[in-house]
């Protein structure tokens, strides 16, 4: 509790463009425990900065919902089997979004709440800086025995061919990928508790009235993977992706979960039911997204357990567009061993 | 009956929540809330101290304080309509805090160095010109202290000139009556390094000074957090011995942050932040803190080593940036 503080991290700066994707890695030098002693890692955090200067494309967007990352540590997975949105790393207050606006007008927001924005031009160029970070405090802190890095890649968020106008978008974002914790004084334990974050990017759902089928996650993205192992389930995190046209030809992805409820209509067309395994009796019964999660920080805390290969079903109804597309996440930890 | 002092409503300052009416364990009976309250005119450059027993216990038992407010006034004298008018007064206006002998602060910290963000909204102040726009911090301590029938927190406060306006600096110390003084307290106690004014588009390589992040107290320091800011400045308006930004902010145009990374280093060379890492990792927006609690050995310091790169001007960025990292912690001592 009282050892000296560690943070380090490494960024990537690159071109995303969605449909035509691949993985990023960072600088696993910069993301070695070279302390010579293990460290206790509390935190992981992300600050993505938006680049891209284009008349063209995403400006107004979220990028935490645009990319996504896969993490681990060893031979240890902290991400499921999809690569993880970064809005999925931490409740929105912990994230932010700044930018400059038009002239005399400056924009920013303790959350990700950000209306359009008018772009001005600047010497025939459109230019935006934009910034999210989430902060995500691991439910237990992980050991990080000396030599063994927290390594993550980077790919962008695919949202689905359904979605044209985004698949084609470029996007120039810098990512930083930090890691923070603490030099522990004991020696490395025998086992340490990882954490785990699944979470599932709905990408179409058939557009449609009351009478929509429901649509089911595939298997193992709620789940305790690793046999034997029971998986302590802090919270869920619940996200409504929303995509509309913005300014001039650009295309804005968003968080709808809280956000404009009056401008574009509330989202409680989208309903939600969560399954316990094996036949146990729902969760809940389908309900709004946005009523499943608490608003401000698009959390449910739940902590249970997990057996192993054990799972959870989510089931999304009555989505009235295409446009907007549920995320949901699991956040938990399990004890692994140190070899 | 013991009076409740409350001389003044600080807006946006709330008491600190009250823990139960008795410890037991301790025989510490809590009494009534109080609040002592004292407000200083700061002229634009200069320095003023907080005057007579404003700070002062008069009451009749201990104060255990929970938290020190600031609220911190300009009066505006921008056009009307005129864009950017934004100042965070805590970035402007330092404080050097003691009681008695035991001093709080390692000489003036800014007032925004020694909290993590209570409320953005509270921070940067706005108003129409000729209104008195205020800019609010809490100091919430992690640990309360004692202050003693008759001792006094003297505050002295420095202007630094980089915003044209003199200052009214209010302080409010909060906190509850207790029956018992005990034998120590942990006194708070801040220490900040203010880097060097500089354009955006010029780049800058700084090393702390080994005095600035550093444990003076004597004994084993309690940090609490490390604080960071990055201040966006604008030259416009009346100049004023060269330059006078109408504008002084972390949050208006935080792409000044963009272009700062951050090393640091413990005296005893052990690497805190090995690699330089940007300083919005270090510091979120949401907080402009890093909450990490460890302990500080006597005589110790950091060493922290600041990089600004190269930035873009246009017409709408602010021109210079400035550097803020501080820390905050406790220490026990005799009372």
């Amino acid at each position: 509790m009282n050892a000296l503080p560690v943070l380090f991290g490494s960024t990537i700066s690159h071109t995303w463009t969605p449909g035509a994707n691949f993985a990023i890695p960072f600088d696993s030098r910069r993301l070695v425990n070279t302390y010579r002693v293990p460290i206790e890692v509390t935190e992981l955090r992300w600050v993505v900065k938006n680049r891209t200067v284009s008349a063209l494309g995403i400006l107004g967007s979220n990028l935490g919902l645009l990319l996504a990352a896969r993490v681990w540590s060893g031979h240890d997975k902290i991400t499921g089997d999809n690569p993880a949105p970064l809005a999925a790393f931490g409740p929105p207050i912990q994230a932010c979004r700044f930018g400059g606006g038009a002239a005399g007008v400056a924009l920013f927001s303790n959350g990700e709440i950000e209306p359009p924005t008018v772009i001005p031009a600047l010497g025939g160029a459109v230019t935006m800086i934009s910034a999210f970070h989430f902060r995500w405090v691991l439910p237990r802190p992980m050991v990080l025995p000396p030599g063994e890095a927290v390594l993550a890649q980077l790919e962008a968020n695919d949202l689905g061919a359904g979605i044209p106008a985004i698949a084609g978008a470029p996007f120039t974002a810098d990512v930083t990928f930090s890691v923070v914790g603490r030099y522990m004084a004991t020696p490395v334990p025998r086992t340490r508790w990882v954490p785990y974050l699944s979470a599932y990017q709905w990408r179409q759902i058939v557009t449609g009235a009351v009478a929509a089928p429901e649509a089911r996650h595939p298997q193992r993205i709620f789940q305790s993977p690793w046999p034997g192992k029971t998986l302590h389930v802090q919270r869920f995190l619940g996200r409504i992706v929303g995509i509309y046209a913005a300014e001039g030809a650009n295309i804005d992805v968003v968080d709808l979960s809280a956000e404009y409820p009056t401008f574009f209509g509330p989202p409680a067309a989208l309903n939600m039911r969560v399954l316990a395994p094996r036949g146990y009796a729902g969760y809940v019964d389908p309900i709004p997204l946005e009523r499943m999660f608490d608003v401000q920080r698009r959390v449910w805390n739940a902590p249970h357990d997990l057996e192993n290969q054990q799972d959870l079903w989510t089931f999304i109804y009555e989505n009235p567009s295409n446009r907007r597309l549920p995320m949901i996440a699991l956040v938990g930890h399990r004890e692994e061993a140190l070899s | 009956m013991a009076r409740i002092i409350q001389s003044h409503t600080v807006p946006g300052a709330a008491l600190a929540p009250l823990a139960p009416a008795a410890d037991h364990s301790s025989g510490i009976a809590y009494e009534h809330p109080v609040q002592l309250y004292g407000s200083i005119l700061v002229p634009a450059s200069g320095e003023a101290a907080l005057r007579g027993r404003a700070l002062a216990n008069t009451l009749a038992k201990t104060i255990e304080v929970h938290e020190i407010k600031f609220a911190v006034s300009r009066v505006t004298d921008e056009a009307p309509g005129q864009p950017f008018a934004k100042v965070s007064m805590g970035g402007v206006i330092s404080a050097h805090l003691s009681i008695g002998k035991v001093p709080l602060t390692n000489g003036p910290v800014p007032i925004w160095n020694l909290i993590s963000v209570y409320s953005r909204w509270d921070e940067d102040a706005f108003a129409a010109a000729a209104n008195e726009a205020t800019s609010i911090y809490v100091w919430k301590l992690a640990r309360p202290f004692h202050l003693p029938v008759g001792a006094q927190l003297q505050a002295r406060f420095r202007h630094n000139g980089l915003v044209r306006q003199s200052a009214t600096v209010r302080v409010a110390v909060a906190g509850r009556m207790v029956n018992r003084t005990p034998r120590t307290t942990f006194a708070p106690f801040a220490s900040c390094f203010v880097g060097t004014p500089v354009d955006v588009a010029t780049a800058l390589d700084e090393v702390a000074p080994e005095t600035a992040l550093a444990n003076v107290t004597g004994g084993p320091l309690h940090v609490d957090r490390f604080t960071g800011r990055i201040a966006a400045h604008e030259p416009a308006g009346t100049a004023i011995g060269g330059v006078t930004p109408i504008s002084f902010s972390d949050s208006n145009h935080p792409e000044m942050s963009d272009l700062y990374t951050a090393r640091l280093l413990a005296s005893d060379g052990r690497p805190i932040i090995r690699d330089p890492v940007i300083f919005r990792s270090i510091f979120p927006y949401a907080t402009a803190a890093w909450e990490c609690h460890h302990i500080m050995p006597p005589g110790s310091y950091y060493t922290l080593f600041l990089a600004k790169a190269v930035g873009v001007l246009d017409p709408y960025a602010w021109q210079r940036g400035q550097s803020f990292v501080g820390l905050v912690g406790s220490r026990e001592v005799p009372l």
